[in-house]
């Protein structure tokens, strides 16, 4: 892949590749680390990723980095340091009731297992169609729609758990 | 990680694939109804609605500054971008440049065109007042093409055969 190719694949996906990292391992460094893999190995793999396919590609490389991450050091973290997590502009998560509600749902959400979080990762968090992402986790479409109901259900009694405990 | 598993007094995931409008007609009317009618499923879909604008609206982090150069520190040195914006797209500004230069060149012809063209023709008669308004016309072109040049830098006068002179001057 020559350097000017891979220098727009960073343009246009490098935020989002490294966002979904964040969320999958919760640590900035980490993160940087496999997003970069995820784009070196891009840059190896070259002509055999056509650009249409780039941005599921690297989203899968870099969850299978992080699920072998996982595997090898039994990583024990949270989903995401929400609180670490800064936007670029002010959001509606500056209002405390919607930062609770937020920061309960990534704890919940570190409640699943995969596949479940990667999908409401892509899907609720990231905004990835369901095409899109029935492409990232190598899924039939109609799989990734039931997964997803069965997630989003899980994560709602997750969620719900949460927060009665606290109440 | 092991996720919990559902309570049984709460809605099941038929409940989200109705958010989805998944189900079929059918099913979702039985849903809606519940929904309606049913304490547990009306603040279940509540909750969902919720927490799908939550996480939906959760900040999108951003790669480092040093991202990009972290990624190509990593590759072997025959890898280096020469330019970062080699190979950049036309930005707006430059495709207004170049289509006000085309259009700049263009009016040039069209005009060496027609000077040709009426110096060939048999000599009409003319008003003074005809003469005086092809005169004005002429200098508002010029102008015009002027004002392209400065724009756009670009050197309309030399694709211009030598201006007629006037009759007076001759």
């Amino acid at each position: 892949m020559p350097p000017a190719a891979l220098d727009t694949a960073l343009r246009l996906h490098q935020d989002r590749v490294y966002a979904f990292a964040l969320y999958l391992v919760g640590d900035a460094d980490a993160a940087a680390d496999l997003a970069q893999t995820a784009f070196v190995r891009l840059w190896e793999r070259g002509a055999d990723v056509a650009e249409a396919a780039q941005r599921a590609w690297l989203l899968r490389t870099v969850r299978n980095a992080a699920l072998d991450r996982f595997r090898r050091q039994r990583f024990d973290g949270t989903v995401a340091d929400f609180d670490a997590l800064e936007a670029d502009d002010p959001s509606p998560l500056d209002q405390t009731e919607t930062a609770d509600l937020a920061a309960h749902a990534f704890a919940a959400l570190d409640t699943l297992d995969e596949p479940y979080r990667s999908l409401v990762l892509l899907c609720d968090v990231q905004a990835l169609a369901y095409a899109d992402a029935a492409s990232v986790l190598e899924l039939p479409l109609n799989t990734v729609r039931v997964y997803l109901h069965r997630a989003r259900a899980r994560l709602r009694s997750a969620f719900f758990l949460r927060t009665r405990e606290r109440a | 990680m092991n996720a919990p598993d559902l309570l049984p007094d709460l809605p099941d995931e038929r409940l989200e694939a109705w958010l989805d409008h998944a189900l079929p007609p059918d099913e979702a009317r039985a849903v809606a109804d519940r929904v309606a009618t049913d304490a547990a499923w009306g603040d279940a879909a509540d909750t969902a609605l919720r927490l799908r604008a939550a996480l939906a609206a959760a900040p999108l982090p951003t790669a480092p500054p040093d991202f990009r150069a972290r990624v190509f520190a990593a590759l072997p040195p025959d890898a280096q971008p020469t330019s970062v914006h080699a190979d950049r797209p036309p930005t707006p500004r430059r495709r207004r440049r170049v289509r006000l230069a085309a259009g700049a060149v263009f009016a040039a012809v069209v005009l060496a065109v027609g000077l040709y063209v009426t110096r060939f023709q048999p000599e009409p008669r003319y008003s003074d007042a005809d003469v005086a308004a092809a005169r004005a016309d002429v200098e508002w072109t010029l102008a015009y093409l002027n004002r392209l040049n400065a724009q756009t830098a670009a050197h309309v006068s030399d694709a211009l055969p030598p201006l007629p002179q006037p009759e007076a001057a001759r």
